[in-house]
Formats: structure tokens, sequence, C-alpha cells
């Protein structure tokens, strides 16, 4: 009652470590409402200047929190935030995967003729989005990331306007997405109910505290909120919506989905479930069923989005489906974490590595795309390989990348996340998932067998000249991808300093 | 620094891999300018050549008596780990690898020079000088990796390399072929090698070389047996035949003759061929703690020589010579090895590489002189026509046949008098190396007069257009012609090289033993019953058989119709001599012929008719489960929505019932 009356001068004023750790939030911030600015200013011509403001607002505030990486970890806003290694590892992942996106769409925007700044600037909210729910310790304000970030790719799904699949894709995406947001709200409702408490570190201090086990309020809020993220990375049950939503969407965007949403709901999610639902201090019997239904989901995922994508004749449909069983290899690293001896970390890395290859490979399909998203067919690779040779190198490095075929870093990654669960004795997981990803190799190489075995379809439509940023994409992730896979150990050692930090 | 040295090539590489790569491949095969990019090229590898020399200098000024162990370390960075197990890609140069890299990075940079000259007419030079670049970072890997993988990742490294420039022209079908035998024999060696390896962590838990050097260090460790050391001596061996040619696996090595003469130099004589012995030599502690596979080293080395000694007496090809003298070399090397004496043998390497590159690049000018004709029949009395190449290509001559003071005379007889003094040693072992010496005298007297002496043999057009630069015609047109200076300035520096190279290996007063004794302690053991005065007999016995050999050959090649009668006589032996023993077809009914049988049963029997019948039912199943899934993907919201209520309910009901 006292705390609504007196004024608290800790939370008004900030140390210099807490305004150092909060720099790249400010920035980001005050870089999106220059580019607003600028995009309203109609006197003059805001393609240029919207594109190169944003871009540059999120690569600076990457090297800002790339910088902070190392620092020490703050408590921020009255512990509702943190400002630790694993948020500014995550927001490194964010801002380099809005950052690309925006170089991956100039070009792409340009033949849509959807140059308009706004673009940019939802990117952007939703990369602020993501980086508050890396580094939210309080549900609410997860909340409020999270729809920050939703809103944002809500209409950015929505973009092309003029087109029915685009408008249909936002559409369904928003009302589940409500649904799924209304899910999560009712848990964190509930566990407020249970613990008092809607930061994560009470309600984990509220459980270990717990003797004689928890009440049916909590273990239904803790399952909830968990049901709202599963939602969000599209693990199945909740994954319905995902294959429509991307493919409706804008390539580039679809590109920023599997990368930075992905990162996000999934940081996130790591956090969350290491405190309220797979803790200790759970009685034995919910943590064996909360692990049951996990398995179980994680089984599915793979299998169903393995099997489904092995009938897609559309590449960007495809690699939504193998998105889906990609969130299973996760949740299988997942479910190891705890009994492994490298926790967390390769899940971490995995995100990464995930995200470096489909960035990419979202990104040769923007260059490769022909008006309204169309040409993304199997037969329009026919021959790419004589057609644009370093694209369909590109594409085979990612896609090889995410067969999980060494060098590359989707190699890496899947192998030290297997080899957690090996370490968690989930040998049945294991070999379910090394059989999905047996089968997924088949539609990846389908890929290459097209690029480089068959020739150019008669009357196939010229392709549009590659821009510069969006090669230099391109490339970059190239070099990342084979540069994980040949060298993985630099950026374990990252993911593990994150892990460690939470 | 240390880094240096392998980063160098590998900058070179990359530098010229991308000019072509962006520049020439996609423009079409227009022809470009070998200046450019062989300078660019030498100049990478001369310098590090450079940073080499500094490296040794620097080893040098340390000194053993202080405590120092001489050697210079460097890790870049952790490669892998996994488990307990780490993988840092740690350099590290010694004595040994200090003498590698230096003959390595120098002989290297004399031949890169060389083939700016040589590939002035290919068509893509860049490609070229690039693999060379990139072999030279691989070698470089190999002499100077700290831990057995990094040595390993640089000896797959050059058998890449190897494979590329071999078959470097790769349109002539032969040449591509040559390039796959060459690497699918060496895969029989590297699968030795590769057990070898493991057989070694198995055993002493690291593959870090001095770790394991100093775990052997004071005999058998305890609970080591000696058969496990020897299994892993032979299975390491294995590798070293097919990297270093020796019997059974020497093969490839006349084969890959088919590449471009530099890459025969530098490749398949001076260095890559060379990285058994270093393996051996390397790992010399372990190999002396296992009798029999130090006899298995010796024998096979010997019998190698010898084998391939007599082949090169029949051979026409002039590179197809030089290659069985290179693998009867390599077998002497071995027999140095084998019986101990692993300084002799390293310092054959050394005298070696200088003396048979010089005799490979002084071919190549022979070869690029008489417009690619590779068949010394009908060469003859190109010391006219070519002076300069005449008299470098002498010194090879007496060097490589023991003739003293000139370089091979004193390694060969270092090791032939230890393969007879030597506790490991035995007279039957020198008896083979003695034979061996008086045909190496014989068949390089053969080569040496054929091409050189006597009259010419081959049809000489307009024979006054010869001399320095030239116009290159092709073919008919034009003239035997000495070659241009970039090419003749190398072979001066080797014949330098060759003729003097020896005296760091002066008997008694070795320079070379004991730079290397903190890696190869020496120890000159005489068997029994051996004494000092034995060594100047053999040292007589040897030069004389020399000279006896070079002496039959310049009489019976000076006139051409008593060989002819000569090889009248002896046909049947002639014929199995020009056909290798037909070592080549009995491998071909043994192992080849089998094996494709094999192949097609397993594949039209096996492989089609279960395997992929499993394979597609296995599809179809999956297909057939992705088109039902897909029934409920309709694109209607309701369902989505529904299902996504199914699955809350399922699964809070699922956990509810868990907490009841």
């Amino acid at each position: 009652m006292d705390a609504s009356t007196t004024i608290r001068a800790d939370l008004l004023t900030l140390t210099s470590e807490q305004a150092m750790m909060l720099s790249p939030y400010l920035w980001v911030f005050g870089g999106t409402v220059l580019a607003m600015i600028l995009s309203v200013t109609r006197a003059i011509q805001p393609r240029l200047p919207v594109f190169i403001v944003s871009v540059l607002t999120a690569l600076v505030g990457m090297v800002v929190s790339l910088g902070l990486f190392a620092a020490d970890r703050v408590m921020l806003f009255n512990n509702m935030m943190v400002g630790d290694s694993y948020a500014n590892f995550f927001n490194v992942v964010f801002l380099a995967s809005a950052a690309l996106t925006m170089l991956a769409s100039f070009e792409y925007l340009d033949q849509e003729r959807l140059q308009y700044g706004e673009y940019y600037l939802l990117v952007l909210f939703a990369a602020l989005g993501m980086m508050l729910m890396a580094s939210a310790l309080d549900l609410i304000v997860i909340f409020i990331a999270l729809e920050l970030m939703s809103l944002s790719v809500y209409v950015l799904v929505g973009f092309r306007r003029a087109d029915r699949r685009s408008n249909e894709a936002a559409m369904k995406y928003f009302i589940l997405g409500a649904a799924a947001s209304a899910i999560l709200l009712y848990g964190t409702a509930l566990l407020y109910g249970a613990t008092q408490s809607t930061n994560i570190r009470d309600i984990q201090a509220f459980v270990q505290s717990q003797s004689g086990g928890v009440s049916i309020m909590f273990t239904l809020g803790a399952w909830l909120v968990i049901v709202g993220f599963l939602f969000k990375i599209a693990s199945v049950p909740f994954h319905m919506w995902m294959p429509d939503v991307y493919e409706g969407a804008p390539t580039p965007i679809t590109g920023f989905m599997t990368t930075g949403l992905k990162a996000a709901a999934f940081a996130t999610f790591v956090r969350i479930f290491i405190s309220t639902g797979y803790g200790d201090g759970l009685p034995a019997a919910i943590q064996s069923h909360m692990h049951d239904i996990i398995v179980v989901c994680a089984v599915l995922t793979m299998v169903i989005g393995n099997a489904v994508a092995l009938t897609q004749t559309n590449l960007k449909r495809m690699l939504a489906y193998s998105s889906i069983a990609h969130t299973g290899y996760i949740l299988v690293g997942m479910i190891a974490g705890q009994g492994s001896e490298q926790g967390y970390a390769p899940v971490v890395l995995y995100l990464v590595a995930y995200a470096v290859m489909n960035m990419g490979a979202f990104a040769v399909l923007a260059i490769l795309a022909a008006r309204a998203d169309q040409g993304l067919n199997l037969r329009d690779f026919s021959g790419l390989s004589s057609r644009q040779p370093w694209l369909a190198f590109a594409m085979s490095v990612f896609l090889l990348s995410m067969a999980g075929i060494p060098p590359t870093a989707g190699f890496a990654a899947k192998y030290l996340l297997f080899y957690s669960a090996v370490q968690a004795h989930e040998i049945g997981l294991v070999v379910i998932s090394v059989l999905c990803s047996a089968i997924s190799v088949y539609y990846y190489l389908r890929v290459l067998v097209h690029m480089y075995m068959h020739e150019p379809e008669e009357g196939a439509a010229p392709l549009r000249p590659v821009s510069v940023w969006a090669a230099a994409v391109v490339a970059s992730m190239v070099v990342l991808t084979v540069q994980i896979g040949t060298l993985p150990a630099g950026m374990l050692a990252a993911a593990k300093r994150a892990v460690m930090s939470l | 620094m240390l880094a240096l040295i392998p980063l160098l090539p590998l900058i070179g590489f990359l530098i010229n891999g991308a000019w072509y790569a962006f520049g020439q491949a996609p423009a079409g095969r227009k022809q470009a300018n070998a200046a450019i990019t062989g300078t660019l090229a030498s100049l990478a590898i001369g310098a590090s050549f450079v940073v080499s020399l500094i490296l040794f200098l620097q080893l040098r000024g340390m000194s053993p008596e202080a405590g120092d162990h001489r050697f210079i370390e460097q890790t870049l960075f952790n490669w892998m780990q996994i488990g307990a197990f780490q993988l840092p890609m740690t350099l590290r140069v010694d004595a040994l690898s200090a003498l590698f890299t230096l003959f390595i990075t120098g002989v290297g940079t004399l031949i890169h020079i060389y083939a700016i000259g040589y590939m002035s007419h290919d068509e893509t030079p860049g490609k070229f000088f690039a693999f060379l670049n990139l072999f030279c970072f691989a070698m470089l890997m190999l002499v100077l990796g700290a831990s057995l993988p990094i040595l390993f990742l640089g000896w797959e490294g050059v058998g890449l390399c190897s494979y590329l420039l071999i078959g470097y022209w790769y349109t002539d079908d032969e040449k591509a072929s040559a390039g796959k035998k060459a690497f699918i024999v060496n895969r029989i060696g590297d699968f030795g090698f590769l057990l070898g390896m493991f057989l070694i962590y198995a055993t002493f838990g690291t593959l870090e070389l001095a770790q394991l050097t100093a775990a052997v260090h004071g005999g058998l460790p305890a609970g080591v047996a000696e058969s496990t050391v020897t299994a892993i001596c032979l299975l390491l061996f294995l590798g070293c035949v097919g990297k270093s040619a020796q019997f059974p696996l020497y093969v490839w090595l006349p084969d890959a003759m088919a590449g471009p003469t530099p890459v025969s130099a530098l490749i398949h004589a001076a260095t890559m061929v060379t990285s058994g012995i270093y393996l051996v030599a390397r790992l010399n502690v372990l190999f002396s703690l296992s009798p029999q596979a130090m006899l298995v080293v010796a024998t096979v080395g010997a019998f190698t020589a010898l084998l391939a000694a007599t082949i090169a007496i029949a051979q026409r090809d002039i590179k197809k010579v030089l290659a069985y003298s290179t693998v009867s070399q390599l077998g002497y090397m071995f027999l140095g090895c084998g019986v101990g004496a692993f300084s002799a043998g390293v310092f054959h390497v050394v005298t070696h590489a200088f003396f048979k590159a010089l005799l490979f690049l002084g071919a190549g000018s022979v070869i690029h002189g008489m417009h690619e004709e590779q068949d010394i029949m009908k060469m003859g009395g190109l010391r006219k026509q070519m002076p300069r190449t005449f008299a470098v290509f002498a010194v090879a001559w007496l060097a490589i046949c023991g003739i003293p003071p000139f370089s091979g005379f004193f390694s060969k007889d270092e090791i032939l008098w230890q393969a007879y003094s030597s506790t490991h040693g035995h007279a039957l072992l020198w008896g083979f190396g003695a034979l061996t010496a008086v045909m190496t005298a014989f068949y390089m007297t053969r080569l040496f007069s054929l091409t050189f002496l006597g009259t010419p043999r081959f049809q000489e057009h307009g024979a006054h257009g010869h001399g320095d630069g030239h116009g290159h015609g092709t073919g008919a047109g034009a003239g035997v012609h000495e070659s241009p200076a970039v090419m003749i300035l190398p072979l001066a520096v080797l014949a330098l090289l060759s003729a003097v190279g020896g005296f760091i290996g002066v008997p008694h007063a070795s320079w070379l033993d004991e730079w290397l004794d903190p890696v190869i302690h020496s120890q000159h053991e005489l068997a029994a019953g051996v004494s000092g005065s034995t060594e100047w007999l053999l040292m007589g016995v040897s030069v004389a058989g020399a000279a006896i050999g070079i002496f039959f050959a310049l009489r019976l090649y000076a006139d051409l119709a008593r060989a002819e009668a000569l090889r009248k006589r002896f046909a049947g032996l002639h014929q199995a001599l020009v056909n290798k023993w037909y070592v080549d077809e009995l491998y071909d009914h043994l192992f080849v012929r089998p094996i494709h049988a094999l192949s097609q049963g397993l594949w039209k029997g096996f492989d089609v008719a279960v395997i992929d019948r499993i394979v597609l039912g296995i599809g179809y199943v999956t297909q057939w489960t992705g088109q039902t899934v897909r029934v409920v993907q309709t694109g209607s919201t309701q369902v989505y929505a529904f299902m996504f209520v199914v699955g809350l309910i399922a699964t809070v009901g699922y956990l509810i019932y868990g907490l009841a």
C-alpha cells in the first residue's frame, strides 16, 4: 500500500552500469524514432535515408551488444529486466537478423513496389520487442514485449496488401496469435494467483520453498505459459498457423520470422522453462508428466514437420515445414538440457546456427522470387547452377547445413545437440531425431538435384539482378555457416557463457 | 611468427584461387599471364622461406646445454573439443621440422620460379599456382603440426593437391585416371594411418607428438605390450608405404608423372613423397621400441629400392625413369630408418630433394626445349643445343650416382654403412643397397647418355633458331631450344646445392647428426664384429660400384647398335622390365577386377534388389504420412483453432491427471 504512495528514488535513477546495459535498447529505440520521422517527412525522398538509418541502427546496436557481452550482470527496473550475457548474446542475434532482413529486402521491395519506410520501422520495432523479451524477468514485461514483437510482425506478414494470400496469412496469424497471447496471459494470472508474483525469480524461489508440492493452480498456470510459447515456436499440435503464415508473408519477412522471432521465442522460453515448469522443486509426478508431454510434442513436431516437408514442391512452404522440424530438434535439446554436461548451450548454439543458415536461404529466395513471390517452386530452381552459379552454390551450402552435413554449421550444432541428448539418457529421442534428420536429407537434396542436375525450364523468366546488399547478406551467411561448422568451439564457448549467466 | 610459415602460401592460394575463380573461370578460357600469378605465388612461398630461415636461426641460437629444448611452439586456436579430448591447432618447430621446413620452402621457391617459365604456355596458370601454393601450405602443416591429427590434416591436404595437380590437364583421360589412381592407392595407406592413430590414442591416451615421444622415451611404458607398439608402427608404416610409394603401393607414383613437370619435381620427388620418412623419423623413439617393425621397414625399403631400380633400367620415358629412381631412392631412405639410422634417412631426404628436384627440372627443361617430347630414344646430343641444362644435369647425375664429393655420395654411403654395421642391420640389407647403387649408376648414366651425349636422333627443324627467348611456336616449325633464364636460374641454384649439400653430413663430423640430436638421438652402436676400418672398405666398394655402373653404361650407350644387340639377347627379361614386372597387371587381376565384379554383383543383386526396395518403401510410407497429415492443413482458421484447443485440453488433462 505504501509502495504506491512513496517515491522510491532507486526506481527513478539509473546507475552508470544500468545506463550502459540499457544503451542498446535506447539506441535502437532512438534510431527507430529517427527513422520514423524520416519516413513521414515527405519533403525528402524517404527510400534511402530510412533504409540506411534503420540498418545502421541495427548494426550499431549489434556492435554495442557485442561489447556488453562480457559485462557482469546488471539488474534493471526493480528486477523486471536483467542485462546479462544471455540477453546480450540474443540481442546480437536479433539485431543481426533484423539488419540482414532489411539488407535482403531493399531490392525485393523495389521489385514488389512496396518500398515504404514503415517496413523498416516495423522490423526494428519487432527487434526491440525481441530484445526486451530475451532480457525480461517479469511475465508482464515478457507479455508486453511479446506483443510489441507480434503486432509488428502481424503487420509485416500482411505487408503485401494487394495479395490475397498475404492478407489471409496476416489475419490467421493475428487471430490465432491473439488466442495464444490470451492463454499466455491467463497462465500469468494463474501463476500470480498461486505465487503472488509475476517475477520469474520470485516464482522460482516460491517453487523451491514449497516442500509439499504445488497447487493445481500453479501447474495449470505454468503449463499455459508454456503453451503460449509452444505456439510461438510452432510446436505440434500448436503449429497449424505456421505454413500458411510463412507462405503468405513477404519472403524476407519469412526469413526474419524463422530466425529472429524463433530465436526470441526460444530465448524467452528457455528462461521461463528453467524457472517455472522444469526447475527443481516440482513434484516428481508433475515433472515426469510435463516431460512426457514435451517429449511427445518434440517427436510429433519432428515427424510431422519432416514428413509434410517431403511432399512440398514450393520452397517457401518446404522451408516452413522444415522450420517446424527444426523446432522439434531444439525441443529435444531443451528436454536434454538439464541432464547433460553442456546444459542449454547446444540449444543456444543450434538457434544461432539455424538462424544463420535460414537467413541465408531466405535471402536467396528473396533474390530469386519473381513478382508477388511467385517462382519459388522446385521446377523454377532447375538448372540454377548454370544461370546463377554463386547463388546455387550458396543455397547448396545452406541446404546442406540444414540437413546437417559437415563441414557446415548445421552439422556442428546438430552433433552437439544430439550429443547432449545422449548424455541425458534420452536415447530413444535421439534415435527418432536422427531418423527424422535422415528423412530431411531427401527434400533438401532434392533442391540440389534440381539446381545442379536438371536443365533450366524452357522459357524461364529472366532473373532479377542481384543487389549488392543481398549479395553481401548471402556471402556473409555462407562464411558464417562454414565458420561455425569448421570451428564451432568459439561460438560454443560464447553460447555456454550466455547460458551460464542465466 | 611461426604461423606465418604455412599462412603465407595459404594467402597466396587464396589470392590466386580467387583471381582464377572470379576473374578467369567465369569469363571463359582466355589465356592468362603466368608471370603475374607465378610471381605472386613465388613471393608467397619465398617469404615463407625467409620466415623459416629466421626461425631456424632462432633455434640455432638456443643452446641445448642451457636446458633449452630447441623448439618453438604456437597455439593458434582450439580446433575442437569432444568430451575430454582437446585438439588445439598448435604448430611446433623443432630441429627436424625446421630442416624439413627449410628445404620445402627453399626448394619450393625455386620450383615456383621455374614454373613461371615452364607454365608460360598454360591457359590457366592462376589455378596451377593456386594449387601449388595450397600444396605448400598442406605440406608445411604436415611437418609443423604438433599433434597427429594436424599432421594428418596436412597429410590428406598434400594428397588432395597431388590429385589435383596430377590430373591438372584433366581433359586428357589418361591423366585424369592417373590422378584417380594416386588418390585411391593412397587411401589404402591413409586407412592404415588412421587405424594407427586410433590405436595410439587408445594405448597412450594422447595424440600430441611431444607427449607421445615423452611417454615412450624411456623404453616401453608399463602396461603397453610390445606387440601393440609393433601394430601401431606397422599401421603407420602402411600409411608411409602409400604416401612414400613403397612396395606394394608404389604403383601410383610412376603414373603421377602425368602432371606438369614442376609438380613432379616438387610433390613427387622432393617433398610430399618424403612425408613418410618424416613420420617415421618423427616417431623414431616409438619405432625403435619394436625390432619387428624396424625389420619390416628396412626390408620393404631395401626390396623397393632394388625392384624400382631394375624397372628404371628399361624405361624410355625420361620422367618414368626418374619416377622409378625416386621410388628406389625412397626405399633407400626407409632402409636407413629401418636400420635405426634415422638421421641418415633424413640426410638422404635433404640431398635427394636437391638432386632429384634438379633432375626433374632438368628433364622438364629438356621436355620444354624438345616441345613436349619425353622419349629418350628420340633425343641425343642435346649437350650442344642445351649446354646449360646439360651442365646442371651432369651435376645431378653425379650426385645421384654417389660420386664423391657430390651430395648423394655422403648420404647414400651413410645409409649403406649403417645398413651393414648397425645393430638392426644385416649384410644382406647392405647387399641389396649396394646392388641398387650400381644399378642406379647404370640407369642414370643410360638416361644421361641417351639424352645429352651421342648424336641427335630427332628431326631438327630450323636448327639455327635455338637460343634463349626465341618465339615459342607449336611443334614442327620450331627447333630445339635452350630454356629461358627464369628456368635455368633455379637449376643453377639446385646444382650448387646438389654439389655441396652433402657436407652437412660428413661422416664422424656430421653437423646434421648433432643438429637433429634433440629429436633423433643417434646411437652409433656397432654390431658385433664390425670394426672402424670396415667403413673405409665399404665406402670404397660403393664408390667403385658406382664407377663401374657409370663406365659400363657409358660404353654400352655410346654405341646404340651394341645396346640393341644386348637387348635382343635378353629379350624376355627386357620385356618384363619394360612392363614393370607386370605388377600393374597383377594388381589388376588380383584386386581391381574382383572388386569390380563384386561391386557389380552387390549393385545389381543387393543394392537394387534389396536396399533400394527398403529405402523406396520407407520413402513411400513417409510420403504417405505426409500426404495424410497434410489433409488437416486445410487453410481454414477454424480448423486450426480447433486443433489448438484440442492440444491444449489434451495436455492440460494429462497434467491434471498426473497431479491427482
